[in-house]
């Protein structure tokens, strides 16, 4: 195999996809130090197997499901010892990112898991509801109903944000 | 609505590091990896021991879907029990009463007797009771401690052996650590230390107001002060495997009262 051209594709890969991913990640995750380091821990496992990428037929969907899988293993760890801290704390906000952001990503931190990161994928990544299903392992179902709770659920969020209440 | 248009502009402001920085990183693990691979086909050569080949292959970057654990322990004897799957939708199980098989590798595994209602996560490398966490996993080579456990959260690997992480654990801000003391666990013997932050230290100049723990960077937690945590560091025929007992929160005491889950634990090959 040409090592070159291995070098130059993940090299055009890696300019063209990472601040999409890392605000994809972000969006997710609500923290952009953790979207960052996901990503980058996904190019990092890339280089270590570019063959294995070389054979995979959307080489920025692989990169995606390791930083996906990278913030997943964050989030049940983090779930664990705040399930069993003694003062359940709010959310921290978003930091180093404008208020406009922060307003958005507040209020996907505060759907389900499953469903921010379907709504995530097809509002941010532009991807269809298949190719979520096949890039989460889960039914095309699934997907929508998540997608269609997610997507009220958020609306409701920023609905109150906008319209608080005066009660 | 949702401004999907503002969130993708935040792109423009996101800094790209140079991916020559990342090929370095992947080069050192590669390295890394290779390096204990090679000690562990010559410990294996030396008939080293139980499943050691398994340990220096098990590659926690791989995208695979990862296996669950329980599905495998079907036929533990002598009472011990697999782990009960996960409760629906959940990746959660909770457990009755009783002993337990939890596989840490394709070679090794440990049993514990876990109390009534205890929660585990991760197919048991968290086994949760009340407020207290018991996490148990082989610590390979990425294994490590925070450059800052405030400031710097980043994990840098501290070696390979018991004494290499007693000594990075002993070195670390924050946390008051203990002397280490020679223990045997479970048939394994190593370190034992006790680590606390204490209530009154200010964790809001902390990273997301909580202070890191050491750990495996694919697996390390973080939570607010007060912290205490009981670790065994130890060497079970050649692999080094960290048994924490974290609590956020809670008193001395109560961890005592729970320290019995974890001297319960024995390392045995995993079938």
């Amino acid at each position: 195999m040409d090592g070159g051209r291995d070098v130059e594709d993940l090299d055009a890969l890696y300019a063209a996809s990472y601040r999409r991913l890392v605000v994809q990640m972000y969006a997710i995750c609500g923290d952009l130090a953790d979207a960052e380091d996901a990503v980058q821990e996904a190019f990092i496992t890339a280089l270590r197997k570019r063959r294995t990428l070389r054979s995979v037929h959307n080489p920025e969907a692989w990169i995606r499901t390791v930083a996906l899988r990278r913030l997943h293993g964050g989030w049940r760890h983090l779930a664990v010892v705040r399930r069993h801290q003694a003062t359940q704390r709010e959310p921290e906000p978003a930091v180093g990112v404008g208020p406009e952001h922060v307003a958005l990503v507040t209020a996907l931190g505060l759907l389900d898991p499953g469903q921010r990161e379907v709504v995530v994928l097809h509002h941010l990544g532009d991807l269809s509801v298949a190719e979520i299903a096949d890039q989460l392992g889960i039914p095309v179902g699934t997907v929508k109903s998540r997608l269609s709770r997610g997507r009220e659920r958020l609306g409701e969020l920023l609905t109150e944000r906008e319209e608080p209440s005066h009660g | 609505m949702a401004d999907w248009e503002q969130l993708r502009e935040l792109a423009h402001e996101i800094e790209v590091p140079e991916l020559r920085s990342l090929a370095r990183t992947a080069r050192h693990r590669q390295l890394r990896a290779r390096a204990a691979v090679g000690v562990l086909a010559g410990l294996v050569l030396l008939g080293g021991g139980v499943g050691l080949a398994s340990v220096g292959g098990t590659d926690r970057d791989n995208v695979q879907p990862v296996q669950d654990p329980t599905g495998r322990l079907t036929d533990a004897p002598g009472g011990v029990l697999p782990l009960p799957a996960p409760d629906p939708g959940s990746n959660v199980a909770t457990v009755d009463a009783g002993r337990y098989r939890v596989p840490l590798d394709d070679g090794l595994a440990f049993e514990v007797d876990l109390p009534d209602h205890t929660s585990a996560h991760d197919g048991g490398l968290f086994l949760a009771s009340g407020s207290i966490v018991l996490k148990t996993e082989v610590a390979g080579a990425d294994y490590g401690v925070p450059r800052d456990p405030c400031t710097r959260q980043t994990i840098d690997p501290v070696g390979p052996t018991v004494d290499d992480l007693v000594h990075a654990l002993g070195e670390l801000p924050v946390y008051r650590v203990t002397l280490p003391r020679p223990v045997e666990l479970g048939g394994a013997e190593g370190s034992y230390v006790e680590a606390r932050v204490p209530r009154a230290y200010d964790a809001s100049q902390c990273d997301r107001q909580q202070v890191q723990l050491p750990g495996d960077p694919r697996t390390a937690v973080g939570g607010a002060p007060p912290y205490l945590g009981r670790w065994w560091i130890l060497d079970v025929d050649g692999t080094r495997v960290v048994v924490q007992q974290n609590c956020w929160g809670c008193s001395a005491e109560e961890l005592d009262r729970a320290v019995a889950t974890a001297q319960s634990i024995t390392f045995t090959p995993e079938r």
